[in-house]
């Protein structure tokens, strides 16, 4: 999962090291703005519901934040 | 349009906007909600998307999600609206669908805006307090920006920022001679506006007002968004450090249309 989730934070915001980085968002590295694109790409890619709830910019501060948002979507 | 005054009726049309391929121009973070929600929150759905409409007074702010290859249908509105449809260069190609049908409706595109970035960088300065009334920057601002597309805060909100120094003023009293306006964020800042008097430029007042709000923010990130095109002020953000980063958009507006009596 995190292979992949790492291609799909490439493919919208590429030059980004999503491997090493735990402060995607705070640091700019992916903008705010990026979210919902990336949200709906996750939703599509591994058939999970994320909510605008879910929309908080730490949920997306590094790959391992985002693959809990997906592992919490599956067991919800 | 729709009034909407409970997140609990809002969040679920919003998340249903959640798709593949959906194009949107509304960002607001969960917390952001209840403020917007006081001020007047509005919906309109339509086949393939959704309207969201935020009253400004004499206009509304409206964002929208359109789905891939659904059509936007011209919103419901009373009054004049304006929206602003952004992008990242490189991936716009579902924002230039959306400015393409808005123009096809009647929208008027007004200008174009770049989003610039000045890293965080130490800063260093004595600094001052602004103590201008809140009332009035908020005349100063509305002397320097259009009331419609210029995003000017409400008094209420203008006094809160004031109380907590998010608003840099120069001047005697109540003559003003520049302002610069900011809105924190998680590990930065935006430059919401800034403007000096006709009588007072050329003398260093935006500087000023720059330097004290990089001290007030620590040399944090910093962010703004400038109109495309004017040169004065992309050359005194790009000689300070300010670089373009990849995001752009485009400020369109419409005529309101008072159905009440057909």
């Amino acid at each position: 999962m995190r292979e992949t989730v790492i291609a799909i934070l490439s493919e919208i915001c590429p030059g980004v090291d999503f491997d090493k980085e735990t402060a995607l968002i705070d640091d700019g590295l992916v903008d705010s703005l990026d979210i919902v694109t990336i949200v709906t790409e996750l939703m599509s890619t591994f058939d999970v519901e994320i909510t605008v709830d879910d929309l908080q910019p730490e949920n997306f501060n590094s790959v391992d934040a985002i693959v809990a948002l997906i592992e919490a979507a599956r067991n919800s | 349009m729709e009034r909407i005054d409970d997140y609990a009726v809002l969040a679920p049309l919003l998340s249903q906007q959640l798709r593949r391929g959906v194009y949107t121009n509304h960002f607001m973070a969960p917390q952001d909600y209840p403020a917007a929600l006081a001020e007047g929150l509005a919906v309109e759905v339509f086949d393939g998307g959704l309207w969201i409409s935020r009253d400004r007074g004499d206009h509304v702010l409206l964002t929208f999600y359109l789905q891939q290859g659904a059509a936007l249908p011209m919103p419901h509105c009373a009054k004049r609206a304006v929206t602003e449809v952004v992008w990242r260069e490189g991936r716009e190609a579902e924002a230039r669908e959306a400015l393409t049908q808005l123009e096809e409706l009647g929208w008027q595109r007004l200008f174009e805006r770049c989003r610039r970035l000045r890293p965080a960088a130490p800063s260093e300065g004595v600094g001052w307090e602004s103590t201008a009334p809140p009332e009035a920057v908020l005349d100063f601002l509305g002397e320097h920006f259009d009331p419609l597309t210029g995003c000017l805060p409400s008094l209420e909100r203008l006094r809160q920022q004031c109380r907590a120094g998010e608003v840099v003023t120069l001047g005697e009293g109540e003559q003003l001679w520049g302002v610069l306006h900011f809105q924190p964020g998680r590990t930065g800042s935006e430059i919401r506006h800034l403007a000096v008097a006709a009588s007072h430029r050329g003398r260093g007042v935006a500087t000023a007002l720059l330097e004290e709000y990089l001290r007030r923010t620590g040399g944090a990130k910093s962010l703004v968004w400038a109109r495309a095109g004017n040169a004065p002020a992309e050359a005194f953000y790009e000689s300070r450090g300010y670089r373009r980063d990849g995001w752009r958009s485009a400020v369109l507006t419409v005529d309101g249309k008072d159905e009440t009596n057909l």
